[in-house]
């Protein structure tokens, strides 16, 4: 396992103009297996990203991708490189002018040549098309964050965990997200119930405790125990601690704020509606940044049943499963950042019946 | 061309001609955040600033900000490498606010109450010197904070950045704000401050908010 502050000369995307992420040249990094023109895992990540969205090479995909490539939304799984190529594609239909503004990269190296980025993105665009999930072509701009999660083996991604705030993508389309969340629902809860299975084993493996756990001395220790303090002890008082006083919040759905108490607002008005509640840390990683600040991404999920009423309105009784992931920006130990992002429409199509029972 | 000449020709709406604002830069304004060089040129090409060449300027490697010499507009810029990664247009009117959820919050977490939010280890750019006026500063702008309707009930400010040059220091804040009356608005406003060496403080902030919201539920 590479150490998270080992190689420097792999920078990360922040304070960079795109032009100097794209400039071509020589290796800063070993990846065996890789096209030559990949200088090192984050340029891999930024640019086949650029030569798949912005230049359109989507059958890049085929040879970005394993043929049996592992996606995971909150929405549901895919399998396949060809699922991958045509949901592209039909993303590009929709939305043609598609820029993908990448905030960040924060990757590690699992195993040797077995690497794991953590890609923060803003993707701008203009609902031209039809659009499957909200409504006919709306001409609106979107610009909602996602951040995806891959894993990353000789040029080829083999498995990836996708979380987008969809609530606010929707939002920009001039969508009704429960609607949407409804209509989804009413599909799901028809066929066969067997391919929702997933996210009872889902909710099992977030119940079983057996997460990732970074030592100590790892960056990631502080803000994983903080999300650790909050969801699995409800000590909200000493996990934030780990904030700066004046930390900036940022949570799906325009949440948006300053402070502990801030983030506290958003932990407890999750796990106010979600009781028996569990957490489980998933995967984590961190990176060095400019000015001597420390990027750490967490991927983690929260089950719980929705017993309480609150932000998803009245108690459903449904159990229900949250995917997240958050980016801390750390100065001096303490997070002074927290980018969380997790598909909130996705949680309302679970309280509508959706996804399985 | 310095970066707050750049700054000051994006904010008339004019495209910056070099790789100065980065693709990734999202500017607040107005309580409405844009991301990308195309929406924040269109927004000052929409919403043009001018600030003149006897504007105040207090910059550091990692942030620069301007003030328009009446004190009616900022703004204020993260910095790397001279490129611009954020932006906050301080005294802009108010933009139709986007959907949001809005959080329950305690600011203070202690029945003795902080007016201020500051460490100064998140500002390694603000010399030892400003921190104690530039906190007595911030504090009394939370005390003295008023808005269009009754005197508020609970201010509190967030510094959320600060930093000093020769002979001025600069900060943002964000104010969470408790409104006076029955029922109140609860939001958060930027505030720019700046010090001069005289001791004399500038202040822009934000108009109130034209309509606010608060809906903590979906």
């Amino acid at each position: 396992m590479t150490a998270w502050d080992a190689l420097p000369e792999v920078l990360s995307p922040v304070g960079r103009p795109i032009a100097a992420q794209l400039a071509e040249g020589p290796r800063r990094q070993p990846l065996d297996g890789f096209e030559p023109v990949y200088r090192d895992i984050v340029d891999y990540i930024v640019r086949c990203t650029h030569r798949i969205w912005e230049q359109k090479d989507i059958g890049l995909c085929r040879t970005h991708y394993g043929a049996d490539c592992q996606l995971h939304t909150l929405a549901g799984p895919a399998i396949g490189v060809e699922t991958v190529v045509q949901n592209t594609v039909g993303a590009l239909a929709t939305y043609a002018d598609r820029v993908v503004l990448g905030e960040d990269v924060i990757w590690s190296e699992d195993a040797p040549g077995r690497f794991y980025s953590s890609h923060r993105i803003i993707s701008q665009a203009t609902q031209m098309g039809d659009d499957a999930g909200s409504a006919p072509a709306t001409r609106r701009g979107s610009g909602a964050r996602t951040i995806a999660d891959c894993v990353v083996v000789e040029n080829r991604i083999v498995e990836e965990w996708l979380v987008r705030d969809n609530l606010v993508a929707l939002w920009q389309a001039g969508a009704d997200p429960r609607a949407v969340a409804q209509a989804a629902a009413e599909v799901d809860r028809a066929g066969d119930p067997g391919r929702h299975s997933w996210r009872i084993e889902a909710i099992a493996e977030t119940r079983s405790g057996h997460g990732a756990r970074p030592a100590p001395d790892h960056p990631a220790y502080g803000p994983a125990a903080m999300l650790a303090q909050a969801f699995a002890d409800d000590l909200y008082g000493a996990a934030a601690d780990a904030l700066s006083p004046a930390a900036e919040i940022l949570w799906p759905g325009g949440r948006h704020g300053f402070g502990r108490g801030y983030w506290i607002g958003c932990a407890t008005q999750l796990r106010a509606v979600l009781h028996d509640a569990a957490w489980r840390l998933d995967h984590f990683a961190a990176r060095p940044l400019p000015h001597g600040d420390v990027a750490v991404a967490l991927r983690w999920s929260l089950a719980g049943v929705h017993g309480g009423a609150g932000v998803w309105g009245p108690p459903s009784g449904r159990g229900l499963l949250v995917m997240a992931v958050s980016h801390t920006r750390l100065r001096g130990g303490r997070i002074v950042e927290d980018i969380t992002v997790f598909d909130e429409v996705a949680v309302l199509r679970q309280i509508a019946g959706g996804l399985g029972a | 061309m310095s970066v707050a000449d750049s700054l000051k020709r994006l904010a008339r709406g004019w495209r910056p001609a070099d790789d100065r604002l980065l693709g990734t830069c999202r500017l607040a304004a107005g309580g409405v955040e844009l991301v990308g060089e195309e929406a924040i040129v269109a927004y000052f090409r929409a919403h043009p600033l001018a600030l003149g060449s006897d504007a105040c300027i207090v910059t550091a490697a990692q942030s620069l900000a301007i003030f328009d010499r009446d004190g009616g507009a900022a703004l204020i810029a993260d910095l790397y490498d001279g490129h611009i990664g954020r932006l906050w247009r301080i005294g802009a009117p108010p933009a139709p606010a986007a959907p949001f959820v809005a959080v329950a919050f305690d600011p203070d977490l202690k029945q003795a109450r902080g007016d201020l939010a500051l460490e100064p280890g998140d500002h390694p750019e603000l010399a030892s010197g400003w921190q104690a006026p530039l906190a007595a500063a911030a504090t009394a702008l939370a005390r003295d904070w008023r808005g269009d309707g009754p005197p508020p009930h609970r201010v509190r400010a967030f510094v959320l950045r600060a930093w000093s040059d020769d002979d001025s220091a600069a900060a943002l804040l964000a104010l969470a704000t408790w409104g006076g009356g029955a029922v109140r608005d609860i939001g958060f406003d930027y505030a720019a401050l700046r010090l001069g060496g005289d001791g004399r403080a500038t202040v822009v902030r934000e108009p109130p908010a034209a309509d606010p919201v608060w809906s903590p539920r979906l």
